[in-house]
């Protein structure tokens, strides 16, 4: 008897959630929005990182002057005092600089480079990925071999060399750091790709005489793009230490321009006695790097239809147990 | 393979309309590493408006691979076509993607084996029914919906208005290959491809999917054609049956007369090798063997080796398709004997 009631009672619960699906269909982003507010992890990370994103878009351009201002009788100051005024309240660095205001101005730096140079490496490397592991062929082979030389060559050097022949820019630094990123993409949107395209219904596609590049962009991509949103989130924390290491080297950003990987390399030369100008910049990318991730992961399970319908099922079950 | 053993329904009088489907002297080779293997050899049929014909075969006896290239589906395949497959007038064999698609879906359509892969997991199957709908029917969204309730309550979902939001892992079997059958008949094809679409079910559940796709048959008037391995399978959907055997076809009948007489051994074979057998409290008769892996590496009658009435003459030429009765053509030097069971 218990079994049979407590399987009446999942049935009821699924259906119900498919009438409420049914009425909500005007947008499924909306249903995703209300799954969210019942996952407090994934909820939180999407806080920090709006978060985030809103100190970078308004207080980075607060922030400019105050980043570049340099107070060399406050070198090195140790954090958590106000005697010196609020924007010392996280310390000074080697040059008596703010170090509140350069890490919102390193934020709006970091991220924007990191956001744009993932966006365009992981469009532009997964359609490519997909193009090729679809068409397969001398094109694939080609494409992939142009991949593969640009994996073999170290990222760093091409940047190095191309950094060096264009003058460092923001705008050169995202070009280079794309072309360097593409690979990953290219790749695991083929092997998807090639996985998904020998499925019988890319078959019964055809059979019902859609053309190509409607099975590869409709039939295709929508089981590729999960797969690619993950990596993209992964990559984001891992481009802005590359980014930070070409910084380092003189070729990436340049004062008055500072990211937070230019404040974590500039501060190591203080480590031994001023903790604060590495810590709270690694800190900010640690953070960043940890909020991207858990809402990758969120993001692949509700874009499969098959966990996020059992996702919605066991946040649904959860209050009335 | 001369012309002269074309067979089948071509043979019946010449009064009614042309056939809608003929094929003759089909070949289809793929080019492997270990050589070109050739699926399918010289095959012939033809069928009308509203027949339905049954291709009745082993694994590998190129019945899947006939059912897909009338569809030119081999071809991304790698596969080589030669011979003729005229649909309406228009032979399709040479055709090129752009004319092909044309012609799929909404001439010819076809139902897939595996029900679970044939749609796609990330997508609703009201999505994939109405996006059928819209893109080659040019039907507006309002209409497309409209069609797509009458299409699923057509092959019989229960609450269609309900499901149309539900993905394809929240139906069962059974009910995705409904869905699968919905959506080969949302452009009303002339003829449909069915290729083993009850394989993966249950028995109960298949009996329900064959009598659908008889009765959308009916209804419709489309010609069917059936692939299959399941001789109870194929009883209960074909007017017409062709048996293949290693890429040819080595008896063509009206299914009763088939059934009672068969004048193959490779038919008599697999008849006695069904379970149905057993209920008349028969001995089961497995085949001994099994199908050659490259139809070239048999000599003779690609059958002989596995054959129980096979004779020294057996391996050396290969016997031709011809009419035991009218309409009942065998690929059989002892075919006489095999149908009164003399031999």
């Amino acid at each position: 008897m218990t079994q049979l009631r407590t399987s009446d009672d999942t049935t009821a619960m699924i259906l119900s959630g498919s009438t409420v699906s049914t009425s909500r269909r005007d947008s499924a982003a909306w249903a995703r929005f209300r799954l969210l507010l019942r996952m407090p992890l994934p909820l939180t990370a999407v806080c920090v990182l709006i978060a985030f994103v809103l100190i970078s878009i308004i207080g980075g351009p607060l922030s400019f002057h105050a980043a570049n201002a340099q107070n060399l009788d406050l070198r090195l100051l140790k954090p958590f005092t106000l005697e010196h005024g609020w924007l010392y309240v996280l310390g000074g660095d080697g040059l008596g600089r703010s170090m509140l205001a350069e890490l919102v101005y390193g934020m709006r730096t970091s991220l924007l480079v990191a956001a744009i140079v993932v966006a365009a490496s992981a469009i532009i490397g997964g359609a490519i990925g997909l193009i090729s592991g679809y068409v397969g062929g001398w094109v694939d082979t080609a494409i992939m071999r142009i991949g593969d030389v640009i994996v073999t060559l170290p990222s760093l050097l091409i940047a190095l060399a191309v950094l060096f022949v264009l003058s460092p820019s923001m705008l050169n630094l995202i070009i280079v750091l794309t072309i360097t990123r593409i690979p990953v993409y290219m790749r695991t949107a083929r092997a998807q790709t090639l996985a998904v395209r020998e499925q019988v219904f890319v078959e019964a596609s055809r059979a019902l005489g859609a053309r190509s590049g409607r099975i590869v962009f409709h039939d295709v991509q929508p089981l590729i793009v999960p797969t690619i949103l993950t990596l993209a989130m992964l990559e984001l924390a891992g481009v802005m230490l590359s980014a930070a290491g070409l910084s380092f080297l003189g070729v990436g950003l340049q004062r008055p321009s500072v990211d937070l990987g230019t404040m974590v390399s500039d501060g190591r030369s203080y480590l031994a006695v001023a903790w604060w100008a590495t810590v709270f910049p690694g800190i900010a990318i640690a953070i960043a790097a940890l909020a991207a991730n858990i809402v990758s992961n969120w993001l692949r399970a509700v874009s499969n239809p098959m966990t996020s319908g059992a996702l919605a099922a066991s946040t649904t079950r959860n209050p009335e147990a | 393979m001369s012309m002269a053993q074309s067979v089948g329904l071509a043979h019946a009088d010449e009064t009614l309309p042309g056939p809608l489907l003929r094929v003759s002297d089909l070949n289809v080779s793929f080019t492997t590493e270990r050589g070109t293997v050739r699926a399918v050899q010289g095959v012939d049929f033809s069928l009308r408006a509203g027949e339905s014909l049954a291709l009745l075969g082993e694994s590998g006896s190129g019945k899947s691979v006939t059912g897909k290239t009338i569809l030119g589906l081999t071809g991304s395949q790698g596969a080589r076509v030669r011979g003729e497959i005229v649909f309406d007038g228009d032979n399709l064999v040479g055709w090129d993607e752009d004319r092909l698609n044309r012609v799929r879906g909404t001439d010819i359509a076809m139902v897939f084996q595996d029900s679970l892969d044939s749609l796609n997991p990330v997508f609703s199957v009201g999505a994939q029914i109405t996006e059928t709908l819209r893109v080659r029917g040019g039907l507006s969204r309002e209409d497309a919906r409209a069609r797509a309730l009458t299409l699923l309550r057509q092959v019989g979902i229960p609450d269609a208005e309900q499901r149309l939001g539900d993905y394809p892992y929240q139906f069962s079997g059974g009910m995705r290959q409904r869905i699968c059958i919905a959506i080969a008949i949302a452009l009303k094809p002339r003829l449909l491809i069915a290729d083993e679409p009850t394989t993966a079910l249950d028995v109960t559940v298949q009996a329900g999917i064959l009598d659908l796709i008889r009765s959308l048959q009916q209804e419709t008037g489309m010609a069917l054609i059936f692939v299959t391995h399941d001789l109870s399978v194929a009883r209960r959907v074909a007017d017409t049956v062709a048996v293949m055997y290693s890429g040819r076809i080595v008896e063509t009948g009206a299914i009763r007369e088939l059934f009672r007489h068969p004048a193959h051994p490779y038919t008599e074979a697999l008849l006695r090798s069904h379970p149905a057998a057993a209920r008349h409290w028969e001995e089961l008769a497995p085949i001994g063997g099994s199908a050659p892996d490259r139809a070239d590496q048999v000599s003779g009658c690609r059958f002989h080796p596995r054959c129980p009435i096979a004779r020294p003459e057996c391996a050396e030429s290969e016997p031709a398709l011809l009419d035991i009765r009218p309409g009942h053509p065998s690929r059989c030097f002892f075919a006489e004997e095999v149908l009164n069971g003399t031999y």
